[in-house]
């Protein structure tokens, strides 16, 4: 890749393309074979028709889901990767997500769920800005990429451990199997409602995102340079955690933890904007949610008797890369 | 009227006094050179001014307004800094880390600046001899070719006052002397500039005005012969002119 980059535009216009594309082809995969024509004319053929049903109410719900889902979290991990100076962060490998799934967990727990279906993802998107709010307190901007990492995989074990007693003490198998759920990912059987409920919480996000960006440009110089340059540093630090949270927080309130997109996406992403971590976050949100799309019709293609589930499959392809990440990271100037 | 300055500044860093009483201001057009021991106080003498560190008695004026009542894009148009340690956390583009020196007024990269901004960042980097580094990612500079990029980013801010914390470190004796040059160059062109300098004989050359700062007080603060006067340079430094007129310690 040219170190010129490419105009901001073109890398957006692109990746919204391809992502319409693959959310486009993604509704033609399931285990009900509809060929091209039959799928487009379930896009709009009368509500009765049952190609239509399997088309609108089956397939686009899930794979929208899984679009806005890796949107969300790789908006998030571009945006603490600008804010901690560390390629390596994401809400995965941070323990954001665990936390989160944390809430998710103990709302379901405790039946508070029953009060409102908004409370699931109130408390995961509490819990994810809890986990955020530890991580700056710890210290992780002035880390090393290795140590915050480390302090990263402590905060998940802990998150998880206390996911695991919330399991244990859950007199209910049917809340257990929910609650395996949120541990491995998944967007199958979603349908509108689940994105209407994560919807405010992913707009509201976005939108305090936007404020965010300019601080992570000044941010790249370190925190005393980016002051005195004019950035201002508390309300920048502020709009990330609250933004990542509600983003993280939401994301995993629908589809459970996926790891590992919010680091591949703006990993790739990079080097088409100039390295610049302001114009990042846009482009990470765009690939990261083709990302999902594409790894989510790749399970329903392949032909295993019980479905993988998609944080499985974000791990298994999303792990490597983050290793091969990591074990470059060292060259890179802290 | 003074573009910045210190009111009986006193900063404790832990259990050390970093800074003892300290008083002091700087005019637009003066290049005033801060020098002292390691450990003397010269960073936090810096930072106290920018508002980076709050003192624990007195305070810090920037334009005549107390700093910290300052919103942040507002100081960032009245000063510039070249912290000491330089991080880059991406592999950002030489000329994008100069146009965030213009930060305070359009926080843009390079390619998205006026044209007015992107001939000041071109300007800046022919200033520190850095203009074939242009299309270089940061990651791959020496440590002296960084340091230019650094400086340009410093002076590319029309701010009024200059703040570098050995901006000449690093460097190779050419550059030095080009570094020192440039900063001489900004305060004939009308701002104020202050930076800590280890080179004495730098500093003596240089500089209109020299500060000494020894364990957090002012030693010294007059023009640069009276300043490092044989006498005040023994008593704080601990070396003296050998017959050769190399500095030894005594």
């Amino acid at each position: 890749m040219s170190a010129d980059g490419l105009p901001r535009r073109v890398v957006l216009t692109g990746l919204l393309v391809l992502s319409l594309a693959a959310i486009a082809v993604s509704c033609l995969a399931g285990s009900a074979p509809l060929s091209l024509g039959e799928t487009l004319t379930g896009f709009f053929a009368s509500g009765e028709d049952p190609v239509a049903i399997i088309v609108r109410e089956i397939r686009l719900p899930r794979v929208l889901t899984a679009f806005l889902v890796g949107a969300a979290l790789g908006a998030s991990g571009a945006l603490l990767q600008g804010l901690l100076r560390n390629p390596l962060a994401d809400p995965g490998v941070l323990g954001v997500s665990a936390s989160a799934a944390l809430g998710a967990v103990i709302a379901i727990y405790f039946n508070l769920a029953l009060i409102s279906a908004f409370v699931v993802p109130v408390f995961a998107v509490g819990f994810a800005g809890l986990a955020i709010i530890v991580l700056y307190l710890a210290g992780a901007a002035r880390l090393s990429a290795v140590q915050l990492i480390l302090v990263g995989v402590g905060l998940s074990s802990f998150a998880g451990a206390l996911t695991a007693l919330a399991m244990n003490l859950s007199a209910n198998p049917f809340s257990l199997s929910d609650m395996v759920t949120w541990l491995l990912g998944s967007v199958a059987n979603r349908s509108y409602a689940d994105i209407a409920f994560a919807a405010p919480f992913w707009i509201a996000g976005a939108g305090l995102a936007v404020f965010a960006l300019p601080g992570l440009r000044a941010l790249a110089l370190g925190e005393d340079t980016a002051v005195t340059l004019g950035a201002d540093l508390g309300r920048t630090r502020l709009l990330v955690i609250a933004s990542s949270a509600l983003l993280t927080g939401a994301a995993v309130a629908v589809a459970g933890t996926i790891g590992f997109v919010g680091i591949v996406a703006p990993h790739l992403v990079r080097p088409l904007v100039r390295h610049d971590p302001a114009d990042l976050v846009a482009p990470s949100a765009l690939l990261a949610g083709l990302l999902l799309v594409l790894a989510d019709t790749g399970l329903r293609v392949m032909p295993f008797a019980q479905e993988l589930k998609l944080g499985v499959a974000a791990a298994l392809v999303g792990a490597p890369v983050f290793i091969w990440i990591a074990a470059r990271s060292r060259s890179i100037g802290r | 009227m003074s573009i910045a300055a210190l009111h009986l500044v006193s900063t404790r860093l832990g259990t050390t006094l970093a800074l003892d009483g300290v008083d002091f201001s700087i005019e637009a057009g003066e290049f005033v050179a801060l020098v002292g021991p390691n450990g003397a106080g010269k960073s936090t003498f810096l930072k106290v001014l920018l508002g980076l560190i709050e003192p624990n008695e007195g305070h810090a004026e920037l334009g005549g307004s107390r700093v910290e009542t300052i919103a942040p894009r507002i100081r960032g148009r009245m000063a510039s800094y070249l912290p000491q340690s330089r991080p880059i956390s991406w592999r950002l583009d030489v000329r994008d880390v100069v146009a965030l020196g213009r930060f305070a007024w359009n926080g843009a990269p390079y390619r998205r600046l006026n044209e007015g901004g992107r001939a000041s960042v071109d300007s800046a980097l022919a200033e520190v001899d850095a203009a074939h580094l242009v299309g270089r990612d940061m990651a791959g500079l020496s440590g002296g070719e960084a340091a230019r990029i650094h400086l340009a980013r410093l002076i590319v801010n029309p701010a009024p006052l200059l703040v570098a914390d050995e901006p000449a470190s690093a460097l190779d004796l050419k550059h030095q002397y080009e570094a020192l040059r440039t900063l001489r160059r900004e305060a004939d062109r009308g701002r104020g500039v202050l930076a800590a300098i280890h080179d004495l004989e730098s500093a003596r050359r240089w500089a209109d005005r020299v500060v000494v700062l020894d364990r957090g007080q002012v030693r010294a603060d007059a023009r640069p012969n009276t300043a490092l006067s044989p006498d005040i340079v023994r008593e704080v430094f601990g070396v003296a002119r050998d017959e050769t007129g190399h500095y030894v310690p005594v």
